[in-house]
């Protein structure tokens, strides 16, 4: 009995804290996104929702694709978070089986894919090949100075989404203005074959 | 919309320019101007001149925003935001001018005149502000502030960008300005067009790290490679990449550094160094094997090498060469970084690629102090030297000195991180050398030193003919590399 008192409470010892990790790995909630009241397109609406973004500790998936469209269209005449993200889809913004919940805090690696479209960013090699890739969109953006250092995985403050936001438009106004990467060169010598090394020789 | 007064006002540190004065550190708690001038003092008009795109103003925190229009006309506490692909344009007659860009916040908290003397204070939640005052007879005292910057106006024409998560800079388009981030203090412009960043210096480091452009990935670097990348360039090398390689590569570059300079590049962790003095190219090839470094040492089979180039120049462990360099008429240098050193036995060896015969250099630091670097003892010709018994003579120094050329492809050392005194003590000391850095050094020249190195290890050990200490019980193994089949190179 003892034996199987404390296998049980051993148990319950190691399965609290794996259940309490696994409550902690959600992602954030933001309580009540800005786009429940200010989700229209006249002035007082767009900028309160821009400056009171700026106050807010997390930027909802809600918010930021309501921001997307604002900086792209002038406008949303989306109803709700559903059909924005249906409209996102349907430019191709994102990918098809997007599902996250407009409460949800969006991730950086999501919002570079829609980024990435809106801005006509081709990328490099990877990106070419994935262009729905998380990761190497955020490699890309963050190799332009859209996006901070960043991983997919992290979110954006309401301050940091407006200021990717005015980095997106910084980018526009100066795209194609220098090329970070002169002509390639002359191909270089692959590398010579190389063995274990051996003891040395005696003469 | 809820109001809240903006905690970050509370942050705010001032700078005051025209006679370069700080004021408090703490702005205060409200910012609004004083109810009515004091006598003598003239409050100034704040007139909107140019609107682009979605542009609210508010005449107070109290007030209610409006759409801004061109010709209005605002008192001292007004208010600006504006909106995506927007900017506002306001004048403070007769001679200042102040531009919100897009996403942003100002508050003009004072516009007074006081005799000859204009104050002029703005307040800059976020974005990017730009500040003009046209060459007049009056002294102006400006300031204007952000949550994480201050910017001092000493010329004619700024601006200030405070946005997060990046990094505030400031402008001057004219004349001398003070910037003031943290405890840093920079004075930078004056005829032209100056930048300074926050996390840098000066003007001149920010020019210096906007010049450089990291093809690979400027994150991927530690601070020390990232300065290594940026001398080069700001010494004249030319900073291209290879996509075949796929490696950034410097080529016709200053030459290799002085050995002073190089002991100041060395930062944390272990650094290896290849230089040479001389028109060609060679190419660095660092190799180890981690573990127990006696029992490696007894059979050095290294499992882990770094080549500049066709991704073999990273390794899991953090190791890496982060660029190729081809040479030119003054030499060159290549470098490999290692953040985490393992413990164990370490190679290094120089491939002759193409030119003409110089010399090489092999130099290690660990943490920012040489390491002892053991290689076989070479005489003029670059021949490797026996004793009469047959065997090599192994020398130790922290600054291997060596011929290489396109026949005498063979130049390589091993030493240890962290260094093993016990181990190390096996070689004989050789006098200190140093690589000639005048360009066109003759190989003949350049030899003589390694030469004078033989001679001298030759005295130290008595005797040429001599035989070998019996007390090395198994002479360490140098790694000699040959054209042979490849080992799998470590994927990433």
């Amino acid at each position: 009995m003892m034996r199987s008192f404390s296998c049980r409470s051993l148990s319950a010892l190691i399965l609290l804290p794996l259940l309490g990790m696994l409550a902690g790995c959600q992602n954030a909630q933001v309580g009540h996104p800005l786009t429940e009241k200010l989700s229209g397109n006249d002035l007082d609406s767009q900028l309160g929702f821009w400056h009171s973004l700026a106050e807010r500790h997390v930027t909802s998936n809600d918010e930021a694709f309501h921001g997307l469209l604002l900086y792209v269209d002038g406008k949303d005449d989306s109803a709700d978070y559903s059909q924005r993200v249906a409209l996102l889809k349907s430019r191709g913004m994102l990918p098809a089986n997007f599902s996250g919940p407009s409460h949800q805090a969006v991730d950086r690696g999501i919002l570079a894919v829609c980024i990435v479209k809106v801005l006509n960013i081709k990328g490099g090699l990877f990106l070419h090949l994935f262009p729905q890739s998380q990761r190497y969109a955020v490699r890309e953006l963050v190799f332009d100075g859209v996006y901070p250092t960043s991983s997919p995985n992290q979110t954006f403050s309401g301050t940091e989404f407006v200021g990717v936001v005015g980095k997106m438009e910084d980018y526009q106004r100066t795209a194609g203005a220098s090329s970070p990467v002169e002509e390639a060169p002359a191909i270089s010598p692959p590398p010579p074959t190389l063995v274990t090394p051996v003891s040395s020789p005696k003469t | 919309m809820p109001h809240r007064l903006p905690a970050l006002f509370g942050y705010f540190a001032a700078i005051i320019v025209g006679p370069a004065l700080c004021l408090a550190l703490e702005a205060p708690a409200n910012s609004a101007p004083a109810t009515g001038p004091a006598a003598g003092v003239e409050q100034m008009k704040i007139v909107i001149a140019e609107v682009k795109g979605l542009v609210q103003v508010r005449a107070d925190e109290n007030a209610a925003w409006q759409a801004a229009k061109v010709g209005m006309e605002l008192d001292a506490g007004a208010e600006f935001r504006t909106g995506p692909r927007s900017s506002v344009t306001c004048q403070i007659p007769p001679d200042q001018t102040l531009v919100l860009d897009r996403l942003g916040t100002v508050k003009i908290a004072e516009a007074i005149k006081s005799g000859n003397k204009i104050k002029t204070d703005m307040i800059m939640k976020y974005g990017r502000t730009s500040y003009d005052i046209e060459t007049a007879g009056a002294e102006h005292e400006s300031t204007i502030r952000s949550p994480s910057s201050t910017l001092a106006v000493r010329g004619t024409s700024v601006s200030l960008y405070d946005q997060p998560p990046f990094t505030p800079e400031a402008d001057s388009f004219h004349g001398r300005a003070l910037f003031r981030s943290g405890q840093k203090k920079s004075f930078f412009g004056g005829k032209k067009f100056t930048s300074i960043q926050s996390n840098e210096s000066s003007a001149a480091q920010t020019a210096l790290s906007k010049t450089v452009v990291d093809p690979v990935s400027s994150a991927s670097l530690t601070s020390s490679e990232q300065r290594y990348i940026a001398n080069e360039t700001s010494r004249g090398a030319i900073l291209n990449f290879d996509s075949t390689a796929n490696i950034p590569f410097v080529q016709n570059g200053p030459g290799p550094d002085s050995d002073s300079m190089l002991a100041s590049i060395a930062g944390p962790g272990l650094d290896v160094f290849l230089r040479w003095n001389g028109n060609a190219n060679l190419n660095m090839v660092v190799d180890l094997e981690a573990g127990d470094q006696a029992k490696v040492l007894s059979n050095f089979n290294p499992n882990e090498f770094l080549y500049p180039g066709f991704n073999l120049n990273h390794l899991p462990n953090g190791g890496n060469i982060p660029y190729d360099d081809r040479g030119g008429p003054r030499g060159g240098q290549e470098a490999a970084f290692f953040p985490n050193p393992p413990t164990g036995v370490y190679g290094v060896s120089a491939i002759f690629v193409s030119g003409k015969p110089v010399d090489l250099t092999f130099n290690a630091f660990l943490n920012g102090k040489p390491l002892d670097l053991l290689a076989f003892e070479v005489d003029s010709a670059g021949n490797f030297v026996t004793d009469a018994s047959g065997n090599f003579i192994l020398v130790k120094n922290t600054q291997i000195v060596r011929p290489t050329s396109a026949s005498n492809n063979d130049v390589s050392a091993i030493f240890f991180s962290p260094a093993n005194s016990a181990l190390e003590s096996q070689a004989i000391p050789e006098p200190p050398l140093t690589l000639d850095p005048l360009p066109g050094t003759t190989s003949q020249q350049a030899a003589a030193k390694p030469k004078t190195a033989a001679r001298a290890s030759a005295s130290a050990r008595g005797n040429l003919s001599a035989p070998a200490r019996s007390s090395v019980a198994k002479a360490p193994v140098l790694p000699t590399f040959h054209a042979s089949s490849l080992p799998s190179p470590r994927g990433r």
